[in-house]
């Protein structure tokens, strides 16, 4: 059962709509200058996603595979190949700046916490300065303080989760559907950037994720530091805060107001929790197998799991959670023509990738011939291209006015829109450049 | 607010936290994230300890090797000229339990057995030739093939275990089980094991001497790895 990876798909998903979210960002008639911000940062957020799976895809083709808790955690030493040093760095360069990417996102959905021009220009700078300084401290301090970058993961997680149980409170207490609509936000925005920690929530309680981790300390050279081995932590455990909230809140709402869309995914999502802790508990003896015993290769029922759950959280339900949101919370103005088509494009690649990565799934599960998937696809694709104009229609109106109002916030001026995308542009250059002089230098 | 505001201004932050009961239960969530995380930072510290004792720790160890040597028998009458081949057959059963096969030593013996005075001593030429048997033929330590024109023993030797002499080995693992890794491995020495035995009979005119009785010993050694530290 080989599984192909998922993150070619990812990367061009992630570019395209990169690019259109961008274009669409500074459109439209009723254009409110917080959500073309906010769109900015999802647009970025595309791009920045679409360079890291680019990268990783090219290091997994020629040199060898990589896993996204691997950069996360800072599990690298230079490998003296230039060019796999220099992938290494630019993903080590990107995922920084996705970490600040998310802060920002945390700081302006669904609720702009701070206003004024200087809080805005603020955030920018900020935006830069984290990015041109943290790469290089990393790249020369150890790569081990990548892990640090995670306890930004748990000051977004705690802003989001307070979010959404204010949502659900005031939801009960006053029945007013604009609060559910400031929860789904916050749940949403929560799976898109921890969802694929949260899969883990219940190893994380039974501690089971830490004998896992067994596997990595024992592959670590020196005596880690007592610092790194506090942060490798902090990604399961507010993901299993998260989820445990998420999941509490959906239930509660539930019982008192019937169920949602969004209630079946965190269902979902917490269910895998528990598939997920019964093959830690099966694997636990390969997690010891390399200081108790012969060291294991890393097991098929594993790898496979792995990629039916985190895998699949990471590479496509960030992108298709994220065109959701902005649909759905009308962050980019549907209502005018010009991005209308724009949306077109948007929503049937979202279909098309969603089709093909399941018929995928479908394939390293079951051996089916290549003729049929392809077949399957075509129908796929015959059907969305018939129905296009009534897919489009039906996700476009899916966004309530409450949805619509929840996300607000204070206004940027164009030169501020302008200067984040100038800023986000030469981040990109930056790492690049950071990546290839450090690379050769041999650091 | 407007854009023009120029100081910084957090009514979003005030907002967030206007609801006390929201606050309550936030303080509950954080509270129970920060004591997940410690409780899981000590156990992971303490899985760290255990991982580092073993991999900083002692990891010299000494290979030794019980032997335990299994004989077989067998004679054969040779004819002036002629070549006999004789089969050993090897199989797990005759290993003690833990046990696999080194390597195996022939011993070929003859006399001269026309019982004549002053009959020169015969030739025999013995070989292994290889066979399926999966074992070390190609190891330079090996002999598979001598002779002997003088009544002498003719010893031959093959290795059947990779790098098995018999000799202490100093290792480094982790633990047992890595360091016996290569000592544990099955299936060598195991299947048929030949031997080809030509004579050429030496005899004085007028007495008929035109066969040799040789007899071959096939000594097995087998071998029980034992690590120490």
């Amino acid at each position: 059962m080989a599984q192909e990876s998922l993150a070619p798909v990812a990367a061009i998903t992630n570019l395209i709509l990169g690019f259109i979210t961008i274009a669409m960002s500074n459109r439209g008639d009723s254009k409110n200058s917080h959500k073309s911000f906010s769109a900015l940062l999802i647009g970025w957020t595309f791009i920045f996603l679409a360079m890291y799976h680019t990268v990783e895809a090219i290091l997994g083709q020629y040199y060898f595979e990589t896993y996204p808790t691997a950069i996360d955690l800072g599990l690298f030493s230079y490998q003296g190949i230039v060019g796999a040093d220099i992938l290494v760095l630019i993903l080590f360069g990107t995922d920084t700046a996705l970490n600040i990417l998310m802060l920002v996102m945390a700081l302006h959905i669904p609720k702009d916490l701070g206003r004024g021009k200087l809080w805005n220009a603020s955030i920018i700078a900020t935006i830069a300065i984290y990015c041109i300084l943290v790469p290089p401290i990393i790249f020369i301090g150890g790569f081990k303080i990548m892990a640090l970058q995670e306890f930004i993961w748990v000051i977004v997680g705690v802003l989001w989760i307070h979010t959404y149980i204010r949502g659900i409170v005031l939801e009960h207490n006053t029945g007013e559907n604009k609060y559910r609509s400031v929860s789904k936000a916050s749940a949403i925005l929560l799976i898109i950037w921890i969802g694929w920690q949260m899969v883990w929530w219940l190893s994380a309680f039974s501690f089971l994720n830490n004998e896992w981790f067994v596997s990595v300390l024992s592959s670590q050279v020196e005596n880690p530091p007592v610092w790194w081995l506090f942060s490798v932590n902090f990604g399961w455990s507010i993901g299993a805060i998260a989820i445990s909230v998420l999941f509490a809140g959906e239930v509660f709402r539930s019982v008192k107001r019937g169920m949602s869309v969004e209630s079946w995914i965190v269902f979902g999502i917490f269910f895998i929790g528990f598939m997920n802790w019964i093959q830690d508990y099966l694997l636990l003896d390969a997690y010891y197998s390399c200081i108790e015993g012969q060291c294991e290769e890393s097991s098929e029922i594993f790898e496979l799991i792995n990629y039916l759950t985190s895998g699949i959280l990471i590479y496509l339900i960030k992108p298709l959670f994220l065109v959701y949101l902005m649909v759905q919370f009308k962050i980019v103005d549907t209502s005018s023509e010009q991005n209308r088509n724009l949306m077109r494009i948007m929503i049937l690649l979202i279909l098309l990738i969603v089709s093909s990565s399941i018929i995928e799934l479908i394939q390293s599960l079951i051996p089916i011939p290549q003729m049929l998937s392809g077949s399957i696809l075509a129908i796929g694709i015959v059907f969305f291209i018939g129905w296009e104009e009534k897919i489009t229609s039906q996700f476009l109106s899916g966004g309530s006015e409450d949805d619509i109002e929840s996300i607000t916030g204070d206004g940027f001026e164009d030169s501020m829109l302008k200067n984040t995308s100038l800023v986000f542009s030469f981040v990109v250059f930056y790492i690049i450049i950071m990546a290839v002089i450090f690379a050769n230098a041999g650091v | 607010m407007s854009d023009s505001s120029e100081s910084f201004q957090f009514d979003g932050f005030k907002e967030i936290f206007d609801n006390s009961m929201t606050n309550k239960i936030s303080a509950a969530v954080t509270a129970s994230l920060f004591l997940l995380l410690v409780v899981n930072a000590v156990d992971v510290m303490g899985n760290n300890d255990g991982v580092r004792s073993v991999l900083d720790g002692n990891n010299s160890w000494q290979v030794t090797f019980d032997e335990v040597i299994i004989t077989q028998t067998d004679t054969v009458v040779v004819a002036d000229g002629d070549t006999e081949i004789r089969t050993f057959t090897i199989d797990e059963t005759l290993l003690d339990d833990g046990y696999r096969i080194g390597s195996f030593r022939m011993t070929i013996t003859y006399g001269e057995t026309s019982g004549v005075p002053g009959d020169p001593v015969d030739s025999v030429f013995t070989t292994i030739p290889q066979s399926d048997m999966n074992a070390q033929w190609s190891d330079e330590n090996n002999s598979l093939s001598d002779s002997s024109s003088d009544g002498s023993d003719i010893d031959l030797m093959l290795r059947a275990y990779p790098d098995y002499d018999g000799q202490m080995k100093n290792i480094t693992g982790f633990n047992e089980i890595q360091v016996l890794e290569n000592w544990n491995m099955d299936g060598y020495g195991i299947g048929e094991l030949q031997i080809e035995i030509s004579v050429e009979t030496q005899s004085m005119p007028f007495v008929a001497d035109n066969e040799e009785e040789v007899t071959i010993t096939l000594e097995i050694i087998t071998f029980k790895p034992v690590a120490q530290q």
